[in-house]
C-alpha cells in the first residue's frame, strides 16, 4: 500500500524527492499517511479534494483486492 | 502544441546525418524521426541525405508515457492487465484489460474517472498538452453511446410534441454530448439550468417557442 501511494503522489508533484509515506496500523484499519513538499500541498489535494479522492478510490480498490480493508489515507503537514 | 518542423540533414554515414539533426532540433535521438532523401537510392552517392522531424515521435511518447504509468499503477494495485493505448484525434485513449473486475464492480465509473484524473495531472506535469480518456474495453464508449441515443430521442419527441424536456442532471462531458446531438436540428435549441455545481440538467426546447436565445 506504502508503493501504491508512493507511486501515486511522486506522479503528480513537483518535488518527488520529498514524497514520505508512512503506515500507521491501527485498531479499525491502516492508516496511511502522506507528506508532501509544503508547495506541492495543493497538488496533491487538488481542487474541490479531487486529486485526493482519487487517490483514496484507487486506494481503497488495491486494499479490497489484496483484502486488507480499511486502508485510510490522510495528508499529513 | 507546436507544427511539424522538418529539416534537412546531410552526412558521410547514416548515423552522421542522424546525429547533425538530433543536434539541429536539439532532441535525443529516440524521438527522431527521418527518411532518406531520394538522392541517397542513386547509384554512387556518397554521402547520406535524410529529412529529419520530430512531431511524430513526440506523440509516441505520449502514449507510451499514458501506457506505463497505467501498467505500473494496475500492478502496484495487484490487478493483472493489458494496457491498449492510441492516439485519438488531439486525444489519447486508454482501453484496459483487466482479469478479475469483482473488486471494482459498481465503483467502476468512479475507479475509471481516479485513473483518468490521474493520467491528466502527470500529462500536465510532463507539459504534454493532450489529455487522455481511460476506459475499461469499451465501458465509457457504451456510456456515450447511450447519452446520444437518450438526446436523440428528446430530440424526436420534442420535435413532434412541441414540448419542452428537461434531461436528468448530468456532468458536463455528457451534457457537451447531448447539445451537440441537439445542435444537428436547427428547429431545436439547448441550454443547461442549474447552479454552478458539478451536474446541471440540459433542457431542450422547440427554437420558436424561445425568444431570447442565441
Amino acid at each position: 500500500m506504502k508503493d501504491l501511494v508512493t507511486f501515486l503522489a511522486k506522479a503528480v508533484v513537483s518535488h518527488p524527492e520529498a514524497v514520505q509515506v508512512r503506515e500507521v496500523p491501527g485498531e479499525g484499519g491502516t492508516t496511511v499517511e502522506l507528506r508532501v513538499h509544503p508547495s506541492d500541498m495543493g497538488v496533491v489535494i487538488g481542487r474541490k479534494g479531487r486529486t485526493i479522492n482519487a487517490f483514496r478510490t484507487l486506494v481503497a480498490i488495491a486494499a479490497q483486492k489484496q483484502q486488507k480493508p480499511n486502508v485510510v489515507l490522510e495528508v499529513v503537514d | 502544441m507546436e507544427g511539424k518542423r522538418v529539416i534537412m540533414s546531410e552526412g558521410n554515414t547514416l548515423n552522421e546525418a542522424i546525429e547533425k539533426a538530433c543536434q539541429e532540433l536539439a532532441i535525443p535521438k529516440q524521438s527522431l524521426q527521418y527518411r532518406l532523401c531520394a538522392e541517397h537510392f542513386r547509384f554512387g552517392a556518397d554521402t547520406v541525405k535524410i529529412e529529419a522531424w520530430t512531431q511524430a515521435a513526440i506523440e509516441l511518447d505520449d502514449c507510451a508515457f499514458v501506457e506505463d504509468l497505467l501498467k505500473s499503477l494496475l500492478q502496484l494495485m495487484s490487478f493483472q492487465n493489458d494496457v491498449d493505448v492510441q492516439l485519438n484525434g488531439d486525444g489519447i485513449r486508454a482501453a484496459l484489460k483487466l482479469e478479475d473486475t469483482g473488486a471494482i464492480a459498481g465503483r467502476l465509473r468512479e475507479v475509471l474517472d481516479a485513473m483518468q484524473h490521474l493520467v491528466n495531472k502527470a500529462l500536465v506535469k510532463q507539459g504534454s498538452s493532450r489529455r487522455a480518456i481511460v476506459d475499461l474495453e469499451d465501458y465509457r464508449e457504451k456510456h456515450d453511446q447511450s447519452v446520444r441515443y437518450v438526446a436523440q430521442k428528446v430530440c424526436e419527441k420534442v420535435l413532434s410534441e412541441g414540448c419542452v424536456v428537461t434531461l436528468k442532471p448530468m456532468n458536463a462531458y455528457d451534457r457537451r454530448l447531448v447539445h451537440l446531438e441537439v445542435a444537428r436540428y436547427q428547429e431545436l435549441g439547448s441550454r443547461s439550468n442549474g447552479t454552478r455545481g458539478q451536474m446541471k440538467r440540459v433542457q431542450v426546447f422547440p427554437r420558436h417557442r424561445s425568444d431570447d436565445d442565441s
